[in-house]
């Protein structure tokens, strides 16, 4: 075979092998880095009145599902539907919630879900099956603020202790 | 996407310099077909095509798709979802024209998605999931006493992908492909194939409707199941050599090899075989075998252990196996009544997909029937 011929071959080859190695994504581990003091006191009473009843976000098949008391549970019986949320609950609905979260605050899905489209917000599920109106009708509703000061990365009291966690 | 495969494939499909010269006679034809799996999704797709050639070695071409689709799939009820709906619109038009031995062409295509999304019980959604415009320029160069053809096509689409009934979602997509092709006859009963196609996507490239899954903690339940993140950026590749072997009368032997890679770390392997047989023009059968394997996406994980920059739920993503077989009839009649030709055909596909890493899904099953009709005045 011609040496050139060879060569250039080899260098194709190269090349391939070189495109298909190059073919990796650097993909660290990776949630935004919120306050879990803030969240816990501030934001998750948000959610549990507005948004963990079991026909919404009380569904553990919902992506975003929050554990609650007497709703979602993640362990326990029945009858122990009422006690506290157990540190790996309150785990569970920081990191979720945090999945939700965008590099810009205002267009995280926490935000854009519940509030009135007219206002900016998403198509929202849930608004359709109430027949109502969507959980915030303005930007300026304090529970959307509440989550919106979270987002921005405002930090809470870390001994905070959580309405009813006791 | 869509706008754009649909216009590569009128763009493909224009003639070729190769192929007997066009013709100044007009075409119309029509398609319909049916999807079904054992993954609960239905489609039925329909496509009207019309060609005329109203100048020597010019001609227009004009085709119409619609797609009504149905779907309570694995990953859509996992997610309390109820079956969605959505039809796909696509339209495309195009011009050739024949400069000696050459071609050139040129097309536009639009397509559009209107899902109804998990809101199917409501109503049917006002905004587009998805929504596409798509240009194409291309060319076939002949060579050699004809026995070379170089075909180069480029198309650019500038999507936007949006989400049913939400027209504060939007996301935009753009995407190009470069298509290279060399077909070589290689002796009387012997045509090689040597192609090479590079797509380039920059934008949102995940589903909005799609949620990673990042540890089980109870039976179906993640402990953190955020809305899909890809990056922004594909550089797709795909190279394929094949041959095509003529055997005897109207018969002939087709075979493919196609690699794929991409800078997401999937690669894939398609091998397909054709057999055309045919002992007159006016009748034939085409079977068909098609395999394909492919690897993962380096960020593809079916329950992800930590939560990562990059997650995905999409099984396509995933490790595969895939076995394709097909038979085809087609019957030709020459000058009926008033018109020149009628063509029409009819094929049947089946598929397995073997997905190794996807536990809700671990095989999916399908049929595709699908019949046509050609005419020529």
């Amino acid at each position: 075979m011609d040496r050139r011929l060879r060569r250039t071959l080899v260098r194709g080859v190269l090349m391939a092998g070189w495109l298909v190695a190059a073919g990796c994504v650097d993909n660290p581990i990776w949630l935004p880095d919120l306050d879990p003091a803030f969240h816990r006191c501030e934001v998750q009473p948000v959610f549990d009145n507005s948004c963990s009843t079991l026909a919404c976000h009380g569904d553990g098949r919902r992506p975003f599902h929050v554990f609650t008391r007497n709703r979602l549970r993640l362990e326990g019986e029945i009858t122990d539907l009422n006690q506290p949320l157990t540190q790996a609950e309150i785990d569970a609905n920081f990191d979720n919630a945090r999945g939700f979260a965008s590099d810009r605050a205002q267009e995280s899905w926490l935000l854009k879900k519940p509030l009135e489209p007219s206002a900016g917000g998403w198509f929202h599920i849930g608004k359709e099956r109430f027949e109502g109106e969507d959980v915030w009708t303005t930007t300026d509703d304090p529970n959307y603020q509440v989550v919106l000061r979270w987002l921005a990365g405002e930090v809470g009291d870390p001994t905070c202790v959580a309405k009813g966690s006791l | 996407m869509a706008a754009l495969f649909a216009m590569m494939t009128c763009l493909n499909a224009a003639p070729s310099a190769a192929a007997p010269a066009p013709s100044s006679q007009h075409q119309g034809a029509s398609t319909v077909s049916l999807y079904v799996d054992d993954d609960h999704t239905q489609v039925i797709t329909s496509v009207t095509r019309a060609r005329v050639a109203p100048w020597v070695g010019g001609s227009l071409t004009a085709s119409y798709l619609v797609d009504v689709i149905s779907s309570a799939s694995v990953d859509v009820i996992s997610q309390a979802t109820p079956r969605f709906e959505e039809n796909r619109h696509s339209v495309n038009v195009g011009a050739s024209q024949l400069v000696g031995l050459h071609t050139v062409r040129a097309s536009y295509g639009y397509s559009v998605e209107i899902g109804t999304g998990e809101q199917a019980a409501y109503r049917t959604s006002r905004v587009s999931d998805y929504s596409g415009h798509g240009v194409g320029l291309g060319a076939d160069v002949v060579l050699g006493q004809r026995n070379t053809t170089i075909s180069a096509d480029y198309a650019l689409e500038l999507g936007r992908v949006g989400r049913a009934d939400d027209a504060n979602f939007g996301e935009s997509l753009t995407t190009h492909m470069v298509d290279l092709r060399l077909s070589q006859v290689l002796s009387k009963r012997l045509v090689g194939l040597l192609g090479w196609t590079l797509t380039a996507q920059q934008g949102y490239t995940a589903k909005p409707y799609r949620f990673a899954r990042v540890q089980e903690v109870l039976p179906g339940v993640c402990r953190l199941c955020p809305p899909e993140t890809h990056p922004r950026s594909r550089l797709r590749n795909a190279v394929f050599v094949g041959g095509r072997q003529h055997l005897f009368a109207e018969s002939a032997l087709d075979m493919r090899y196609r690699f794929y890679f991409d800078d997401w770390g999937l690669t894939a392997h398609t091998a397909e075989l054709r057999l055309l047989l045919g002992w007159t023009p006016a009748f034939g059968l085409r079977l068909r075998y098609r395999l394909h394997m492919q690897g993962a996406a380096s960020f593809w994980e079916d329950i992800y252990q930590q939560p990562r920059r990059y997650m995905t739920a999409d099984r396509e993503l995933s490790p595969l196996n895939g076995h394709l077989v097909g038979v085809l009839a087609f019957w030709k009649l020459a000058r009926w009544g008033p018109l020149a030709a009628v063509e029409i055909y009819a094929k049947t596909d089946a598929f397995r997909y073997d997905y190794h890493d996807y536990q809700r899904l671990p095989a999916r099953m399908g049929l595709v029937v699908e019949s046509g009709l050609e005419v020529t005045f």
